[in-house]
């Protein structure tokens, strides 16, 4: 089974890039890959829970993130990402929180990394 | 002359500098589309400065009092002299 590491690094709304990272991970997981979402730098402030941007005509991609286990896709969070975005960890969905070391793990043991 | 500044961009460290920079305390700052992140760091700035509530509600970002919603940021885009994007 490959291994491939999705490093998402845009905020959640302005562009579609975030909600990108998810569909090309969504489509990979189907095809017996082992998929690890990242969400990095500004692409944290995807996984804050109750995001409401219906005044927007988007929907919510914290609902994907909330429900992301659903979908075979594991996802982790940068610690210091979090930390230097004044962001407290309750208030984000539920995620495997990660340095920078163990992300360098990461990279190093996968078979192809996708940055979005 | 007073001008309005609309920051639309995720803060960081260096725009927020830039910003700093270019601010007198007679203009104002609105913050508006990924800039409403903003809210989560303590920024002091000379003038007075608000958050566009529907942005900062789609983004799950809680503001507490400085909010401003459309219809209020068109006024103040009408009461000053220049508006500026940044």
């Amino acid at each position: 089974m490959k291994k491939v590491v999705i490093l998402s690094t845009k905020p959640p709304y302005g562009s579609s890039i975030n909600a990108e990272a998810f569909r090309a991970g969504l489509g990979l997981a189907f095809s017996e890959t082992q998929v690890d979402l990242i969400l990095i730098g500004d692409g944290v402030y995807g996984a804050i829970k109750e995001q409401s941007p219906t005044k927007l005509q988007m929907k919510p991609i914290s609902e994907v993130y909330n429900n992301i286990t659903d979908y075979n896709i594991n996802l982790f969070l940068i610690e210091d990402s979090i930390q230097e975005r004044n962001l407290d960890f309750e208030e984000l969905a539920k995620a495997n929180i990660i340095s920078y070391e163990e992300l360098k793990k990461m990279i190093n043991n996968a078979d192809v990394v996708l940055t979005f | 002359m007073r001008a309005l500044f609309l920051f639309s961009r995720t803060p960081n460290q260096e725009n927020i500098r830039f910003l700093k920079k270019l601010i007198d305390s007679s203009d104002c700052v609105v913050f508006i589309q990924n800039g409403v992140y903003i809210a989560k760091h303590n920024i002091e700035l000379e003038c007075q400065n608000y958050v566009l509530e529907p942005d900062a509600e789609a983004r799950g970002i809680k503001i507490n009092s400085n909010s401003v919603d459309y219809i209020r940021l068109v006024d103040l885009i009408m009461e000053f002299d220049k508006v500026v994007t940044i």
